[in-house]
Order: C-alpha cells, then structure tokens, then sequence
C-alpha cells in the first residue's frame, strides 16, 4: 500500500457568531465538527454533499487556508496546523487548492503568463530568475495552453481557459496534493470533461494526490477512487469508489444516489421518493445523529444517542445506527 | 407528433446588440408535454424562452424574424396589452432564482394575490384564501402563516416553490421553467422535479423545461430540443436522443458526460469553442468542431424531417450515433 500523503484527525472547524453593537457571541457555526480522512500518494478522494455540509471549510483547513478549532492536519508528515510564519509557507507548497472560479484568484491585470510566474517570484528558490520563463512555457503547455494564450488577460479567456491558468499557478509550486474545490461545477459539459480529463491526465504525469470536493456525483463517480460523504460537518460514509455507489449503507447517501437524475431516460420512474425537507442550519444541528429530522428509517435512539462508526466492509465506515 | 401544439416557435431570430443570439430555433410544444430545450451557455436556450414570455425588447434586443404561436396566435405580432394579458393566464414563467421574480418588499401571499385580483377580479380576501390554496399546492408547509411572510424568510427550495406557485396560481396552458433547479442541492433538486411533475399530471399544463444538465432532461423531458449557437440543431423523443443522436453535436454532448462505463477512461471532449454569433456565417456553426465535417457543411444544412416528429440540421445525420 502506497504511503500516507495526508492525514486529518479529529477535525473542528467552529465560527463564533456575533451579533449587535458589542459584537456578542450568540452561537457557534459547526461547520466542520470532526473528521477525520486519509489520502495516500497518487489517490482521488471524493468528497460529497450539499450545501453547508462543510466541504469547502475542510478544503481551507487541508490547504492552511483556514486554522482549525481543533484537530490536526498531517501533511508529508508534517503537522500542517502547528506550523507558522516561513515553517508554514514552505509546508503549505506541497499542498494547493484549486477554486470553483478561478477569476476570483486570478488579477484581472495581470496576462497569464504573469500570473503562473507570480509563485517563482513569492518564492525565488524554486526556480532559478533564468528559467523561469522556460518553466512558465512548460506548465501553461502542460495544461493544454498555447504561446498564444500567455500574454492574453483572465477576461479574454474562457470559464475552461481560466481554470487551466489556476492549475498550471497551482502546479508551479510542485505540489504533491491538489484539493479541489468543485473545479468544474460552474462549466458547461463540454468544458468539464476537458477539465477532468486534464485532472486525470495530471495525476499520471506527476503522481499527484487529489482531494477532489464536488456536488456532483457523476464526476466525483468518475475521478475517485475513495469517497467520503458529508452531511452537516461530518462524515456519515467512507469507503472505496465501487462500495461507497453500488453499496451505500448510509441513509443519506442512499438518498444523494437517489435524488441524483441518471442520464438514462430508461431509468425514469423507479427512483425513490425524494428525500424531505433540507439540510439544517449549522448553528443548530439536531441532536443524536444530525441526519435523523430527514432520514426514512429514524429509530428513536437516532434522536438522543450520536451513532457509532462501524466498517461495514474493508475501508468502509458508516456513521449509522442502522449500519452494520 | 399527432398531438396538436399549443405553442409553436418557428425560424425565430433575436439579436442582443450586434450579436445574433438565436438563429432560426423552431420547435414546438404539445399539450400538457414536456419539451426540453437542451444546451450549453450562450446556445440561445434562455434568450428563446425570454423572447417567447416577451421580456427581450429594444433598446437592449430586437425579435427580427420569425412567430411565436400559442393556441395559433402570434405572440410576437400581438399589441403588448393583449400579450400582458396572456401572460400569467395563459403563458407563465418560472426562473431559475426565484428572488428575481418576487418583489423583496411584499409578502409572498399578497403578491400571489395580486395575480387573482388582477385577472380574476377577487376580492381581497378571496385573492388571499387562493393565495394560500396555492401555497397548499406547492407543498408549502403551513402555507396559511407562510403567506404573510417575505422572499427573503424562505429558503432556497421553498422560494423555488414560491417561484412555481406564481407561474401556476391561474393555471396557464404552458409554463417555460428557466434552469429551475440549477442553483438548488440534489436532495432538493429532486424535490423541485418531481413537483413540477406532479402539477403538470393535474392541470395537463405543457411545461418547456430549459436545462443544460442531460440527468433532467433523462428524468423530467417527453421530448428534447437540442440548441446550439441560436438554432435547434436535433428534435427527438428523450428516449431516441439518449439511445441513438442524430447530430453530431448532440453525441458529443452524450459523450462528455461521466458515466459508469467510461471510468478510467478519457471522457470525449467538444474540441474548439463555440462559434463568435456576432460575425455572420453561412455554413453549419458547429462544422469547425465536428468530426463529421464535409465540403457541404460550409452551407448551413436544412432541417432534415426523420419522421415522427424527428429531425436534425445536419447534412451527414445517417452516419451520426452509429459507433
């Protein structure tokens, strides 16, 4: 088994709340509130869930964009979360995050050429002044982007094109994991698939780690070879790709899988009904297991009593009452 | 088709500026069916739906060709009073954010209320007891209460519901469902559908439902339009367009969605981008990024009829979706 390229153990991620004139703490967001994951070297793992389930937040703290509450974060052995000042800088390297809209962490002023420079110049050892420019030319080819691309500006691009320019920023500081935020979830069909592809075609290449967070089960489906579930800042499912889709043992992942429409007209009709109501608000989780006010099979303990993680099969925990 | 169509677009031009958004779209809507117009950003498929419930007007677009027939009156020709007064009765419209359909500063019970007083000639407490009815319907809970609440306290599926109770309030002949459930979660994605389903089974409404995501259009669609740069390139049942494309467009569409036969394997891909619509072209718009490209592709092919209501703009459909 390959080796371990990322850890997270017991992750928490809580914002105050503050309210009125003195800014006073009136509750507490659980966005992330204890997860704990796993990515070796040259694997995808998929992270899925609706809105508000705390995926984004745990794509900031795997980067050391966000500071966890508590927890740790291991990266390449190093504790990611203790780290600070050049420590950090130098750590947080080998870890990137690529966004859902590159245009934000993109200078609207700046060609593109400037912008996947811009790394070598925060940080000169990376590549001596000489080759930068020859490195700049490698990395936009890598990710299938022309001469012809490097001088134009993120507003001359395509939605597709800009993502690039944030993979090819991303990849100038040699990272070993990308954490991808929902990387194609605002791209048409056609543009997605050549950003997965460009994803998968990466990973070969320079035996890259993914930690890939989307809505969209089809991708995740497709890129993953490991999922976790989320709902509410945990994790509810974890296991292998062929378990977590053709053997859900969690509620709600069964009810992701059967809410999710299929592009195959044949299959219209025997879906489950859909799952009621939606998620609740992070300020106030319920009680006992945070899934049970939705779940069809709610028994009274889920109510009062948090469920135990069980493994249901090699690799695959659920967190269910039921399970098992 | 044998059913008789209750709304009929037909060779349909509408110009944004100096860009020619939609180019010659036609297709045509039976009752109580769902037709869905199928395509990706700036195929024309929101522009299309906008132009039909007359929101596109100069100085910001112009319809220069074309008719909208519903129940076999022209829309397009029609003096906008007798338009508005279609609008809401006959045809309505929801849109993707429902906020952008709802006046922030009225509760939602009163401006659903309006709608009956307006058309209906009721009085306020009558408009307010079918306001709540119709909240009932969409399956608001506790819609009595909810009525007197504002946009901004629902969350975003019950404002989609709020959305969906507007457009269907006096029972309209067709509903055009702009990207209804785009911005929404799964769980309540499937929600949405399944009770924009269910109104349409009750009142016999015919919806045209403009999606991009080809899971909707499998799951909700009788029958696909499919759009590309301002013209409808494939019309088909759903079933026919997912076993068997007839335009190439429409195949590469199919392919480059994940499924779970090609894992591990290289999605296919739309080679190029699509076409500049504000430079004029003869030939088929998507010849520069179709691998069935002849000499004959520089003029821009007819619509071919298949049959059974069947037809693609495309001069080599025979050898498409053969593979």
């Amino acid at each position: 088994m390959s080796r371990t390229v990322l850890r997270v153990t017991d992750l928490v991620k809580h914002f105050p709340m503050r309210k009125g004139p003195l800014r006073r703490t009136v509750g507490v967001l659980k966005a992330v509130d204890g997860v704990s994951l796993e990515l070796r070297a040259g694997e995808t793992l998929g992270v899925v869930g609706e809105s508000g389930c705390g995926k984004s937040t745990l794509a900031r703290m795997l980067t050391a964009h966000e500071r966890p509450t508590s927890g740790e974060v291991d990266l390449l052995g190093r504790p990611l979360h203790k780290l600070r000042g050049a420590e950090l800088r130098r750590a947080r390297r080998r870890v990137q995050l690529i966004f859902q809209d590159p245009s934000g962490s993109l200078n609207p002023r700046m060609t593109v050429a400037a912008s996947v420079r811009e790394p070598f110049d925060v940080n000169p050892d990376l590549a001596p002044r000489g080759e930068r420019d020859r490195r700049v030319r490698e990395l936009l080819e890598l990710v299938g982007l022309g001469p012809g691309h490097a001088g134009r500006y993120p507003h001359q691009l395509s939605g597709g094109q800009r993502q690039r320019v944030g993979i090819a920023r991303a990849l100038a500081l040699r990272p070993e994991v990308l954490v991808c935020d929902e990387p194609v979830s605002a791209l048409d069909v056609s543009v997605q698939a050549q950003i997965v592809n460009l994803l998968e075609r990466l990973r070969a290449e320079l035996g890259l780690a993914y930690v890939f967070i989307a809505h969209d089960l089809g991708v995740v489906s497709h890129l993953a070879d490991r999922v976790a579930v989320m709902y509410l800042g945990r994790v509810v499912e974890t296991g292998p790709q062929e378990r977590v889709y053709g053997h859900a043992a969690h509620p709600y992942t069964q009810a992701l899988h059967a809410a999710a429409p299929l592009p195959d007209p044949a299959l219209r009709g025997d879906r489950e009904a859909p799952l009621e109501g939606e998620p609740p608000s992070p300020l106030d989780p319920p009680g006992g297991c945070s899934f049970h006010p939705r779940c069809p099979l709610a028994r009274d303990t889920c109510a009062t009593v948090p469920p135990p993680q069980v493994e249901v099969a090699p690799g695959h925990q659920v967190s269910c009452h039921l399970a098992g | 088709m044998p059913e008789s169509p209750v709304l009929t677009v037909s060779d349909l031009h509408v110009r944004l500026g100096s860009t020619h958004v939609v180019n010659g779209a036609g297709f045509s809507l039976a009752a109580g069916r769902t037709l869905a117009l199928l395509g990706e950003s700036g195929s024309g498929k929101s522009v299309t739906a906008r132009t039909i419930m007359g929101l596109i007007r100069p100085p910001h677009g112009r319809v220069t060709a074309g008719t909208v027939l519903l129940h076999g009156q022209d829309l397009l020709a029609m003096p906008e009073e007798r338009r508005r007064a279609l609008r809401s009765t006959t045809i309505s419209m929801v849109f993707q954010d429902a906020l952008s359909a709802l006046n922030p500063v009225l509760s939602v019970g009163y401006q659903i209320a309006e709608l009956f007083r307006a058309h209906r000639g009721m009085s306020r407490a009558e408009a307010r007891r079918a306001a709540v009815d119709v909240l009932g319907q969409v399956r608001i809970p506790a819609a009595a209460r909810r009525a007197g609440d504002y946009p901004h306290q629902f969350s975003g599926g019950m404002r989609q519901r709020v959305g969906i109770a507007l457009a269907i309030a006096l029972r309209p002949d067709v509903i055009i469902a702009d990207e209804p459930t785009t911005a929404l979660d799964v769980t309540v994605q499937a929600q949405i559908l399944r009770l924009l389903g269910d109104i349409q089974r009750e009142h016999g409404t015919a919806l045209l439902l403009i999606t991009h995501d080809m899971g909707v259009v499998a799951d909700m669609a009788d029958r696909v339009a499919v759009m590309y740069a301002g013209r409808v390139v494939e019309q088909a049942t759903a079933a026919e367009v997912f076993a068997r494309p007839r335009h190439p467009y429409s195949e590469a569409l199919l392919g480059a969605i994940p499924r779970p036969h090609l894992r591990g394997r290289e999605l296919a891909v739309i080679s190029g981008a699509p076409p500049d619509l504000s430079v004029p072209d003869e030939g088929c718009r998507f010849r520069t990024r179709c691998r069935y490209r002849i000499e004959d592709c520089e003029r821009n092919p007819p619509e071919h009829d298949l049959g059974g209501g069947r037809s693609t703009a495309c001069h080599e459909w025979e050898k498409v979706g053969s593979a």
